[in-house]
């Protein structure tokens, strides 16, 4: 189900919000990054320096205050109603820090959800089970979020995000909730699947140790992004 | 996977949120569906109680006379008619021969077997003599059984009107007086019989027909026909023309003979005089035949006196319209103006020479029995022969208790006479030549002795002189002129019209108002609360769901798909609510019907029972679902307005966004209102507007800068920073976090709260009132009716010394006034009838009564009096006053409006509602004036209501005095009595309201527990924080009392303070009674279960580990 591979562009990108009282604050300033399809991209940065609003923005979750976005020929800023809700099914799959898991439905069920929004079918059925088995959870497709533990979860998350064959797979710190060990057993999880399907991958994340597995690390420091080495944990 | 099996996931793993949000469109759907039942029910209960009245019978002929009984039979063989039983109706009153205890408006009726084939499953024996069936609700009144005695008083048949001296008014010789055994006591069915009207169950007593023919000296009659046909349309067409073809003069009270002196064919009437359109058909019929008709009359002169010496008494004087057949003696034989003819008999005993004066006196009739008489002076202008053929005794009618007697000693007629008077030479003209005329007068003469004493011109031909060609034979000519007549005259002219009793049974049943309708709106809060608490449940459900949405949003749903989820998720609840309603609606409308039944005014619970009606449930069900999922998308379109990301953040962050302080647009229209209020109380006060409305109107107002205050404080609280933060800012802050659920629980309690309390002080009770002359008492003290018109006036000591009342009594009477006016036997149009009315009832207001005024009363007069208004009006219309809540209630009009009044044979009466009586005793009529009355219901012209003023204290020895005439029919009621039970219907509703309204601020109150526990454990992670930081558990209960009954509370107090002000002009006056304590113990309850609630919750929320809910989070 995976659709032609394209590339991500984003062109200086700014978002300002406005602060009752204060001055405009400025969380991305002239923000721009090109981002090969199959290529894993690790963003670090402090808190609170605008990582996660990149990624929403590049997720079409959030829009920039200006800049472009774009994937392949699609301007994912100018989308709006059910061309939006489109792009988000086809495009593009989330991972979050909170794996979002909806608690009523099994883990199969779970990673079914976006195959909803394209009208769901056998096919998808398939690709959820193969998924699942995957991530190493094909004999719990029928278990509760409740009955997982928290590495599970968040494997299924990654499943889930990868059901519809998305061309961008966009992971909000998904390690945050998770010891270090399932931690990294995710995120190995979501480089090797990237890799395997030949899609764009960024992840944002505080934790350089996670991020020296991508194949490309920028950092995003006072609303810019630089390039970041992140074995030696100093920016190139 | 579908979208259904999310929605089926979602609704299992929510199934906490579920059946609260069911519940909520449960109790809408049953208060919806409820309500449209009782609506359903009432009609369909007044339906089958005024059907069984009429058992199989659709046709009725109620005549105004009495008439053959064989007419049945001449009109069975009308096609489609199944069955036809001629009956004895009458009105009467009913007296328990041992206790005493008297039911003055009884139905008597004489009955032959066939009565009972109407009614499948009564006994159908026949009754025979001095035995009677009573219906069960007459022997519960008498409290008796089967084989008591009973004494029924019913009026005979008389044959002159009530309005002549003629008729026999005392009360012995009116009232026919039987003892009679009770055989059968008849439960439901034939028992109930009734031919129209709503109202309590009728009373009747079930006679022989051949039996009360003879008491009631009717032998041979009967007065109604009762029908039975196979339902074919046009059959009452085809009966009315059957009846046509089939009446025959003497069901009309005609009478037919032949003049053996005259030679000539006479047509008189039982009733004594003529109708107009009797005498037309009787001209037209003599046309028919070749034959000429003179119009002629008679009346009866106490004395024929010799100005200057010399009188007779006691003689017949005649007038024609026609020169009557007089051979002269003396001077002329046809009497012109101010003059007059004398047999020569009566000239001789008077020694009266032509050109001499004359006077004539005769009696006046009068009501007030003052055996009044009258003179007529006239010049003798010539005397005639006694052996002239006009000189004849067959055109004078009996007059009863006289003409049939041989000798004038003999005479007892119903007025006094001077037998000494009567000389041996009167006796020897009366056995030679009976009652004929000794004097003859102009016709124009005779009109006005007719008319002497009557506030209208009545009739005044006794008979029809038809006389042959010359060489006919007479006997022929009057068979000939019988059938002739036959066909000219109309039965429905006559008032003989068959009525679509049935049809009319079912058109009633329409009921004066829409009771669905009526229950629904007061059935209003709990629908809203109950929409309320869906809400509420489904906001909460909703914010459950919110980081579900975002992601289902991230995953790539449309927004529109996240919402087919939720609603769908949402809309099972509500169709599950929906359904689950429909029984509880039931149970809703058999408790509102139990309560109305029992709660009406009067003695009788009405039979009201619930009738299914499957269009009504489902409408109900319809209704209830809409109004689930009005509330549904009302709670959760805050999800809609969110973004992705704040709804991933979850549903905490929801709500607790700082609202917007405070616009100046509604600090200014606060202000503005507050002014309004202000300024309506002060126009209020000044009287410019009526203190009613304007308090009412200025208390509403006030509502609005009071929701306005509360929202902005709510928002004031959000906004504000800093401040020492303690309990009291954390509880605001709270509400303030959650405001709009928060403003949604102020201004539903506050709305309930001011509907309750101003509809309870409505309540009206006159126990205490001033019923003066303004108000809807007029200043009377009683009211009586009569079931048949009472032929004197209780209001002079001459009437009452007729109708037998003892000269001791006549201190009692000192200083009472009555006011007698005609009555219509039309339906009653007050809104304590269930029933529609057909022909609403009228009222005769006398010339007096108009010129006295009183009352309460809206019309365009201002300062004068208004009752002038009932003065004029032409043939097509007349103005009439009636009391406001009847006539725009049960009538569906008003100031301006025209109702119309059927009456039979003639067009129907168009009634322009020229003025409004406010809360009056006249709930149950409209009123005309008495010349208008007399002129478009001519045979009902006796009077039958009174309205008694009586000295202050006096009420009730006159009302003990007055209920010596129960016998005659006569019911007296305190005009205070009457009022409360017109007011008893509205107090019943106002009470049902306030129920209803209250039992909606409870169920609102229950929702907002049930908010508040979810809620309450939503925010344990909230308060194990709290734990947390060392505040203690007690703390975190206050908060949440604090919080809820601080909501609660104010709601309430905006609510009662604006109703206080709306209803204040109520407080003060002295009809109207507030249950102060049980609204204030409802409303205190309201409070009370809040706080409860709150500490219930708190204590629910603060139990347990909730340092574990803290690590969860």
């Amino acid at each position: 189900m995976t659709g032609q591979a394209r590339k991500l562009i984003l062109a200086d990108v700014t978002k300002c919000y406005d602060a009752a009282g204060a001055a405009v604050r400025r969380v991305l300033d002239g923000v721009s990054l090109a981002v090969e399809p199959g290529e894993t991209l690790a963003i670090v940065g402090p808190s609170g320096s605008g990582k996660s609003t990149l990624l929403n923005i590049i997720g079409s979750l959030d829009r920039p205050t200006s800049g472009s976005v774009r994937l392949g020929e699609v301007d994912v800023a100018a989308l709006e109603g059910a061309a939006l809700a489109y792009f988000r099914a086809r495009e593009v799959g989330f991972v979050f820090q909170d794996h979002h898991l909806l608690p009523q439905l099994t883990a199969l069920e779970n990673v079914l959800l976006p195959s909803l929004a394209l009208g769901g079918g056998q096919a998808a059925v398939g690709a959820a089970v193969g998924l699942l088995e995957r991530v190493g959870l094909g004999g719990q497709a029928a278990s509760f979020p409740s009955r997982m533990s928290g590495g599970e979860r968040q494997r299924v998350a990654v499943a889930r995000a990868l059901v519809n064959g998305p061309n961008l797979l966009l992971c909000d710190e998904p390690t945050g909730n998770l010891d270090r060990e399932a931690g990294e057993a995710v995120v190995s999880l979501f480089v090797e699947l990237a890799a395997e399907r030949g899609v764009a991958a960024i992840m944002v994340t505080h934790n350089l140790g996670l991020a020296a597995r991508f194949s490309r690390c920028m950092e995003l420091r006072g609303g810019r992004l630089a390039v970041f080495d992140a074995r030696r944990g100093e920016s190139a | 996977m579908r979208l259904s099996r999310l929605i089926a996931r979602s609704l299992a793993f929510h199934w906490r949120t579920g059946p609260a949000v069911a519940f909520g469109v449960a109790a809408a759907t049953a208060a919806i569906a409820g309500s449209l039942l009782v609506g359903s029910s009432v009609k369909a209960s007044v339906r089958t109680q005024l059907l069984a009245r009429l058992g199989a019978v659709d046709h009725a002929l109620p005549a105004p006379w009495f008439f053959r009984e064989g007419l049945g039979g001449e009109v069975a063989s009308c096609p489609g008619v199944r069955r036809v039983d001629a009956v004895l109706l009458a009105r009467g009153a009913v007296r328990n021969a041992a206790s005493g205890g008297t039911v003055p408006d009884t139905g008597i009726v004489g009955v032959d077997a066939g009565l009972w084939g109407f009614f499948p499953g009564s006994p159908a024996e026949s009754l025979e003599g001095r035995t009677a069936a009573v219906s069960k609700a007459l022997a519960r009144d008498l409290g008796v059984a089967e084989g008591d005695a009973i004494l029924v008083n019913v009026p005979r048949k008389g044959s002159a009107p009530l309005s002549t001296i003629f008729a026999r008014r005392e009360r012995a010789e009116f009232l026919g007086s039987m003892r009679l055994r009770v055989g059968r006591t008849l439960d439901g069915g034939a028992g109930s019989f009734a031919l129209g009207g709503g109202g309590r169950e009728p009373r009747n007593v079930f006679v022989a027909r051949e039996w009360l023919a003879r008491e009631i000296r009717a032998e041979g009659r009967a007065n109604a026909l009762l029908v039975e046909s196979d339902g074919s349309p046009g059959t009452g067409a085809a009966l009315q023309a059957a009846l046509r073809a089939a009446c025959v003069p003497a069901d009309f009270g005609l009478t037919v003979s032949v003049s053996r002196k005259q030679h000539c064919v006479v047509l008189r009437s039982e009733r004594l005089l003529l109708g107009q359109g009797q005498l037309a058909a009787a001209r037209q019929a003599a046309a028919d035949v070749g034959a000429d008709a003179a119009v002629e009359s008679v009346y009866l002169a106490n004395s024929i006196e010799r100005i200057g010496g010399g009188s007779i008494a006691y003689a017949i004087v005649a007038a024609g319209e026609a020169p009557l057949p007089l051979t002269a003696r003396e001077g002329t034989a046809q009497p012109g103006d101010g003059e007059i003819v004398l047999n020569d008999w009566a000239a001789a005993d008077l020694g009266a020479r032509v050109g001499e004066r004359l006077r004539i006196t005769f009696y006046v009739p009068s009501r007030e029995a003052t055996d009044q008489t009258a003179t007529e002076e006239f010049s003798l202008a010539g005397i005639v022969s006694t052996d002239s053929p006009g000189v004849d005794p067959d055109v004078v009618p009996e007059f009863e208790g006289m003409t049939e007697t041989e000798r004038i000693s003999d005479w007892k007629p119903p007025f006094p006479v001077d037998l000494k008077r009567v000389t041996q030479r009167d006796e020897d003209y009366w056995t030679q030549h009976k009652a004929a005329p000794k004097a003859f007068v102009p016709v124009a003469v005779m009109t006005s002795i007719w008319a002497s004493g009557q506030p209208a011109a009545p009739d005044w031909a006794t008979a029809v002189r038809v006389v042959p060609r010359a060489g006919e034979d007479t006997e022929a000519v009057k068979a000939r002129f019988e059938a002739a007549l036959a066909a000219r005259l109309d039965p429905a002219a006559e008032g003989m019209t068959f009525r679509p009793v049935r049809e009319r049974a079912m058109a009633a049943s329409e009921g004066t108002q829409d009771f669905g309708m009526l229950y629904a709106s007061m059935s209003a809060f709990i629908v809203l609360a109950a929409m309320g608490l869906t809400a509420m449940m489904a906001r909460l459900a909703a914010e459950r769901r919110a980081a579900e949405a975002g992601v289902m949003l991230a995953c790539g749903f449309s927004g529109r798909s996240v919402a087919a989820a939720i609603m769908g998720e949402l809309g099972v609840l509500v169709a599950a609510g929906a359904a689950g309603g429909l029984p509880a609606g039931w149970l809703y409308a058999r408790a509102m019907l139990a309560w109305l039944a029992g709660g009406w005014p009067g003695a009788e619970a009405q039979p009201l029972r619930v009738h299914a009606d499957a269009l009504r449930l489902a409408a109900g069900a319809a209704a209830g679902a809409a109004c689930g999922m009005i509330s549904v998308w009302w709670g959760a379109r805050a999800l809609g307005r969110q973004r992705v990301l704040d709804l991933l953040a979850g549903w905490r962050a929801l709500g607790a966004v700082a609202a917007r302080p405070g616009g100046r647009f509604e600090k200014l229209l606060a202000i503005v209102l507050l002014a309004a209020a202000l300024a309506l109380v002060g126009l209020g006060v000044a009287g410019a507007v009526p203190a009613t409305a304007a308090f009412f109107g200025s208390g509403a107002i006030l509502l609005v800068p009071g929701f306005i205050a509360s929202r902005l404080a709510l928002g004031r609280v959000l906004a504000s920073r800093g401040g020492r933060l303690g309990l009291a800012v954390l509880s605001l802050r709270s509400a303030a976090a959650n405001r709009g659920r928060s403003l949604l629980t102020i201004w539903l309690f506050a709305w309930a709260s001011f509907i309750i309390i101003a509809a309870a002080a409505n309540h009206r009770d006159y126990s205490a009132a001033s019923l003066g002359r303004d108000s809807g008492a007029g200043g009377f003290a009683l009211r009586a009716t009569s079931s048949v018109p009472v032929p004197f006036d209780f209001g002079t000591p001459g009437g009452r010394a007729k109708l037998g009342f003892a000269k001791e009594d006549e201190a009692a009477f000192e200083g009472v006034r009555v006011v007698s006016m005609p009555m219509t036997g039309g339906d009653d149009i007050s809104c304590a009838s269930l029933s529609k009315p057909a022909a609403p009832r009228v009222l005769g207001v006398p010339e007096a009564m108009i010129e006295r005024g009183g009352f309460d009363v809206d019309s365009p007069v201002r300062g004068g009096n208004a009752w002038a208004l009932l003065d004029g009006g032409g043939p097509d219309e007349v103005p009439a006053f009636g009391d406001a809540d009847s006539v725009r209630w049960a009538l569906h009009s008003g100031l301006g409006g025209t109702i119309e009044v059927p009456r039979d044979g003639a067009p129907a009466a168009r009634l322009r509602i020229a003025g409004l009586l406010r809360r009056s005793i006249f709930a149950g009529e409209l009123l005309i004036s008495e010349a208008n009355f007399r002129r478009l219901f001519p045979r009902e012209a006796q009077p039958r209501c009174f309205l008694i003023e009586t000295p202050p204290g006096a009420e009730e020895s006159t009302a003990f005095l007055l209920r010596n005439l129960g016998d005659m029919g006569l019911e007296v009621a305190s005009t205070r009595e009457l009022l409360d039970a017109v007011a008893g219907v509205q107090n019943l509703y106002i009470s049902t309201f306030v129920a209803l309204g209250g039992l909606g601020v409870l169920l609102g109150t229950f929702g907002l527990v049930a908010v508040l526990l979810r809620s309450a454990f939503e925010r344990r992670s909230e308060f194990a924080l709290m734990l947390a930081v060392g505040l203690g558990r007690g703390w975190i209960a206050r908060l949440l009392v604090l919080e809820h009954a601080g909501l609660l509370a104010a709601g309430l107090a905006c609510g009662t303070t604006a109703a206080l002000l709306a209803v204040a002009p109520q407080i003060v006056s002295a009809s109207t009674r507030v249950d102060w304590p049980l609204l204030a113990g409802l409303l205190a309850s309201v409070l009370v279960v809040g706080v409860i609630a709150s500490a219930a919750a708190a204590w629910a929320a603060a139990r347990g580990n909730l340092i574990a809910a803290l690590r969860e989070e």
